[in-house]
């Protein structure tokens, strides 16, 4: 439980690479094979992390910010990335344009079942969160339509419906763990994860 | 509650019998100009040689003078179906039959005033010559093909989807869309139960399985049966329509085994070849000893001639049944009885068998083809009919094909089929009694190439397009629940045709267009 609670205090830092995705990917993958053991990197493309406003969305696309690279790494490799920043733009034309400190990060889901047993999946998995994530405005209901019961053909409705939607709040590395166990279950349709940064 | 429900009823009262005033007064006026009953026949006949009756007895309906707001009703009651299920599924679930009742009586109460007789005799000729039977045949496909079930279970790997598609798309023809689907949904279902991307797999059933599977006989697609109810003979179908549907679903199957096998790597826990399932048995396979009998007894009542059983005869015809008819209609009843006889009830318990799907199809059908009188015969009355744009527009294949198809595609395609099948007839000035002379079934002098290739497309774009949105044909949207039950986040009514059936359906008709119809 202490290792948990621990953990659960690791903070994470979005570092953004000025370069091309693909070579930040591979900059990152020797940069963390030759100097840590147990880094945490995570790309925000490939996680699904919404990591931009409209302004710099707009600046991009009128040319003045090339194409960038967020990064999404543990304390200790940011440690390291920024210490070592300058000798990486030498040596690698990589730029380092911004190292900020995640303050917390969020994912909004929402999900519709027509049998219980998925709607019991659902809640479950909501209910037995990882420690270092948190539910917020949890909104769950379930119709029962008895009448609705059996094959239509021209008059569809179910007979049992549930919908909710919330808001998980926490750590960003385990965030994303659970929008990648999301996946796992059609029903939920979750939207980017959403960083406030320091 | 009590306040909301008589809140709607008001309304709706009042404008039943503002509609249906209004309605008996135009045709009071219609009646008029044209001289009352007995000119109205001269003139019609005088207008419309080639109208006639099912059996080819020369005569003329004053019905096909009626003016194009008489199909009001018509419109309303296919748009009704249409939206009912998008806009308030929980209202329409509830109240469809009062709605049926609704567009019905909207036509049928002034048509009653306006000429008691032909009111009667058009009346009787509808429910007696195409519901009764139509509901009959359903009656007798669903009960039978609910007693077979698919037990057992494979493991969903591209080949044994792509085997299971292959055998519901020729099965749909034998047991009819609704049946295939009710029977081979379950075991699809449970074939792919442990795939994570499960939706392409309902998709491609929808397009085979609940639509194009039905084109190769009368028992496949309801509109094809009304085609048979109207003098086409059985088998044409399956000759006539066999290139297009191979090509079709062979296309299709194609593009489903590379969407499939795309989905398929993509799974992360593919189970191993031990792990597979038992494979496929069939329980209550007797019933198809009653499919059997079902089709002989429509093919029976297509070939054998009995006696005509007088009916009516105040209109501008008598009304006649052939005896054939009812002992069709009888030996298909007793086929339906003798399967839910012999059949354990626990088989179609696990098919979620219930009768509310036919419920659903006998109200609704019931105003459909109460509404659909008026439609039918001005198409029927050909240039002399308030429809004759329409009859002078639509002409060839390509222009029947994409016609009917697109109509099909938001509206049920039954109504659709027969609304165009009687705009061929009344575009060649041609009766139902021609029919199979012009199918090449009697003198090969009396075949017509043109009325083949109508009816070729009609019938194609009928029974194929309704595979492109949730509402083109009955089955749809039964996959479609039984999907979401099992768990599987089917795309909404959009987004099932901007993702799936337009980009995917589209170029195959397309193809099918270039190959058969241009």
């Amino acid at each position: 439980m202490a290792t948990k609670n621990n953990t659960a205090k690791k903070s994470f830092y979005e570092v953004v690479f000025l370069g091309k995705p693909k070579v930040v990917r591979a900059f990152m993958k020797g940069f963390v094979m030759g100097n840590l053991d147990n880094a945490s990197v995570i790309y925000s493309f490939n996680a699904g992390i919404h990591h931009e406003g409209k302004v710099e969305k707009l600046v991009e696309m009128v040319g003045i910010r090339g194409t960038d690279c967020h990064v999404i790494v543990d304390s200790d490799t940011s440690a390291l990335l920024k210490k070592w920043a300058k000798r990486i733009t030498r040596e690698t034309g990589l730029e380092i344009v911004s190292h900020r400190n995640i303050r917390s990060a969020s994912m909004y889901f929402k999900f519709q079942a027509f049998a219980p047993r998925y709607n019991d999946e659902v809640v479950k998995l909501v209910k037995t969160l990882p420690a270092g994530l948190r539910v917020e405005g949890f909104k769950h209901d379930v119709k029962l339509d008895p009448k609705a019961k059996g094959i239509e053909a021209y008059s569809v409705v179910h007979h049992y419906e549930a919908c909710g939607e919330a808001t998980v709040v926490g750590r960003i590395d385990l965030l994303v763990a659970l929008k990648k166990k999301f996946e796992d279950y059609p029903l939920i349709q979750s939207e980017d994860i959403v960083l406030k940064l320091a | 509650m009590v306040r909301h429900l008589c809140s709607f009823r008001r309304p709706m009262l009042l404008l039943l019998v503002a509609v249906g005033l209004v309605g008996f007064w135009s045709l009071a006026a219609v009646a008029q100009d044209h001289g009352g009953h007995t000119d109205d026949q001269e003139t019609a006949a005088e207008h419309a040689p080639g109208h006639g009756d099912d059996h080819g007895v020369a005569h003329a309906s004053p019905v096909g003078l009626l003016p194009l707001w008489t199909l009001i009703p018509f419109v309303g009651i296919l748009l009704s179906i249409a939206l009912g299920p998008l806009v308030a599924p929980h209202f329409w679930h509830a109240h469809f039959p009062k709605v049926s009742a609704f567009w019905a009586l909207l036509f049928a109460i002034p048509f009653m005033f306006w000429n008691p007789n032909e009111a009667i005799q058009e009346i009787l000729h509808i429910y007696l010559m195409d519901y009764i039977p139509f509901i009959i045949l359903l009656w007798g496909l669903f009960t039978i093909s609910g007693g077979i079930y698919l037990g057992g279970s494979l493991r969903g790997s591209p080949k044994v989807n792509l085997t299971l598609l292959l055998i519901g798309t020729f099965l749909a023809s034998l047991i009819g869309t609704t049946g295939a689907a009710m029977v081979l949904i379950r075991p699809m279902l449970r074939a792919n139960e442990w795939r994570r991307n499960k939706v392409h797999l309902m998709v491609f059933f929808i397009f085979l399985v609940a639509n194009i599977g039905g084109s190769l006989t009368p028992l496949g697609d309801p509109p094809l049966f009304l085609g048979f109810l109207h003098n086409v003979p059985f088998f044409w179908v399956t000759t006539g329509l066999i290139k297009e549907m191979l090509l079709a679903s062979a296309l299709i199957l194609i593009v489903f085994f590379f969407v499939d096998t795309y989905f398929y790597r993509k799974e992360e826990n593919i189970p191993e070849p031990e792990t597979d399932g038992e494979g496929i048995h069939i329980e209550g396979w007797h019933n198809f000893f009653f499919l059997l009998g079902v089709m002989g007894a429509v093919i029976m009542s297509g070939s054998l001639k009995l006696i005509d059983v007088p009916i009516y005869s105040g209109g501008s015809h008598a009304l006649v049944v052939p005896l054939q008819n009812w002992l069709k209609d009888i030996i298909i009843i007793a086929m339906g009885i003798l399967s839910l006889k012999t059949t354990a009830k626990v088989l179609r318990e696990k098919n979620g068998f219930s009768w509310f799907p036919i419920q659903e199809v006998a109200y609704l059908f019931a105003g459909i083809f109460m509404t659909i009188i008026p439609a039918l015969a001005i198409l029927k009355a050909g240039s002399a009919g308030a429809l004759s744009d329409l009859t002078n527009a639509v002409h060839g294949p390509v222009r029947y094909f994409w016609a009917t198809g697109i109509l099909s595609s938001f509206l049920d395609n039954a109504p659709t089929y027969l609304t165009f099948f009687n705009a061929a007839l009344g575009d060649l000035g041609k009766v139902e009694a021609d029919i199979p002379g012009m199918l090449g079934y009697l003198d090969e002098s009396l075949r017509n190439s043109e009325f083949i290739s109508d009816l070729t497309a009609i019938s194609a774009g009928a029974v194929f397009m309704g595979a492109v949105t949730y509402i083109g044909n009955a089955p749809n949207f039964m996959v479609k629940a039984i999907a979401e039950e099992s768990g599987i986040p089917m795309p909404s009514f959009f987004g099932y045709m901007v993702k799936w059936s337009v980009p995917i359906l589209m170029p195959i008709f397309v193809i099918v267009t270039f190959v058969f119809f241009v």
